[in-house]
This record gives C-alpha cells, structure tokens and sequence, in this order.
C-alpha cells in the first residue's frame, strides 16, 4: 500500500508540473484577457475537484446514516476537508482574475454568492466536526453534509438560471462559448493532476480520521482501566 | 503593453494562493500526522 501510495505521489508531482506548463505556456493567449485568463487552468479544474469531493462527502454521509460505518465517518470528513481547500482556491482565484477583468473584486451575483455560501456550508461542517463534542456528532455531521450538498447543483446551474456578471457556461453553454481545443487540453491536464492531488490528500486524511478514532477509543478504555484499578 | 505585464501580477499572485493553500494544507497533514504519533507513543508508554 505505502509502495502505491508512493508510485501515485510521483505521478501526481509529474501531472502538476505538466498541468502548470500547459496552463503557463503551452496553452495559447486568449485574444481578449491576454495572459489573466491562465487563471482560469486553476480556477475551474478546482471548482469541479471540489464539486466531486462534495459528492464524495454526500454519499458517504449517506452511507454513514444507513450503516453507521466509520470508514464512510471518516471519508465524509477527509472528503470535506480536501474540498474546502479546493473551494477556497476557487473563491480567492476568482477575484483576483475578475480586479483586471471586471474592475471590481466581487460582485453578489448568483454564482458567486451561491459559492460563498457553499464554502461556508462546508466550513460550518468542519467547525461541527472539529468543535462539538458527544456521541451525536457524526449523525449531525452526516444530516449537514447531505443537505449541504444541496447547493453543489445551485452553484453548477446558479449561470445557467440567472443572469450573471460571471463568464457563461464552457459546456453546454450554447452559442458563442466554449472552449478552443488547445485550452481544453490544459484544462484537462490539470484536471487530471488536481484529482490526483486530491486522492492523495483525501487518503492521508481519511487514514489519519481512522487512527485518531482508534487513539480516541484506547485513551477512553486506558482512562477506564485507570478508573477500575483505583476503584479496587 | 503595460496594462499586460500589470495584469500578470494577477495572473502570479492567483498562482502563488493556489500554491500556498495546498503547502498549507500538506504541512497540516503532515503536523497531525506528527501529533498522533506522539499520542500514541505517549498512550503506549502509560
């Protein structure tokens, strides 16, 4: 498992530093923004890892409420972990790509707005999860996330429903959008590396949630054992 | 010519965040990682 664990950080180094040449040089300039728009090789493969961690979040908080398993605890929480980092690439890139773009920093459009909530739904899990105490608090956790999950299709459709300052949609957005093939290939690129990264993050993480468990668990039995032999 | 090279100050810093976050983000991994084997050491040792 280390040996594959291994192999995969070795991939995820040579796909993040393809991914970065693609995005910095290899992609062509956009005609418009120039060179800001390589931003967006960050901005969106992020915003699509942190959809997919939130989906990850949701099913294994599903999971969790059906059978009580602490491996789908513990994926539910590594999974939210990993995708706020993520959603907070996506929430500080943004604004610095719209200062030049648009003038402004931050606008409260539907998609932006509906991002910000969504980082703050999840952050708010986090806060539960690390904060709270008592036996209820990975049922709580596990209703938050599934509810939480909610906003992930809002955010998706947030450009689609609403009239927004924020660009239009790069699939299925209809006429005049879209994407010229060579920054697809940069978008995909990074894509890849960031899902890489995000396995190898959301691994670590979900190991280290088992352990901390299992050292919670042997320090109330020790506590226990302590209990009983000055009882006796 | 100038509003370009202005405008890569943007395009480095949104690199430097990504960048930064995900550091971050390993190093805390890396320091609990640390910390529970402390814990577990320490709980062995009593």
């Amino acid at each position: 498992m280390k040996n594959l664990f291994n192999i995969l950080v070795v991939l995820t180094l040579v796909l993040l530093g393809y991914g970065f040449a693609q995005a910095m040089y290899i992609a062509p300039t956009e005609a418009t923004m120039g060179d800001v728009q390589r931003i967006f090789y960050y901005h969106l493969p992020s915003a699509w890892v942190a959809f997919l961690l939130f989906f990850v979040n949701f099913l294994a908080s599903t999971w969790y409420l059906i059978r009580r398993s602490n491996g789908a605890d513990a994926l539910a929480l590594a999974s939210a972990e990993v995708g706020v980092s993520f959603c907070t690439i996506v929430l500080l890139t943004g604004p610095i790509w719209a200062r030049p773009i648009w003038g402004i920093w931050w606008t409260w459009d539907a998609r932006l707005t509906s991002t910000l909530v969504l980082w703050l739904i999840y952050v708010s899990y986090l806060v539960l999860r690390n904060y709270a105490t008592g036996g209820q608090v990975p049922v709580l956790a596990a209703a938050l996330g599934i509810f939480g999950f909610v906003d992930v299709p809002i955010v998706y459709m947030a450009i689609r429903w609403f009239r927004t300052q924020h660009p239009q949609p790069v699939i299925g957005g209809g006429q005049g959008s879209g994407l010229h093939p060579a920054m697809w290939v940069a978008v995909l690129w990074n894509l890849a590396a960031f899902v890489m990264l995000a396995v190898l993050f959301v691994w670590t993480r979900y190991k280290q949630a088992l352990a901390e468990k299992a050292l919670e668990e042997a320090h109330a039995q020790a506590s226990l054992d302590y209990e009983t032999e000055d009882a006796q | 010519m100038n509003g370009a090279a202005n405008n890569n100050v943007y395009l480095y810093a949104a690199y430097i965040v990504v960048w930064t976050v995900h550091v971050i983000y390993a190093l805390s991994l890396v320091s609990r990682n640390k910390r529970m084997k402390r814990e577990s050491r320490e709980l062995s040792r009593h």
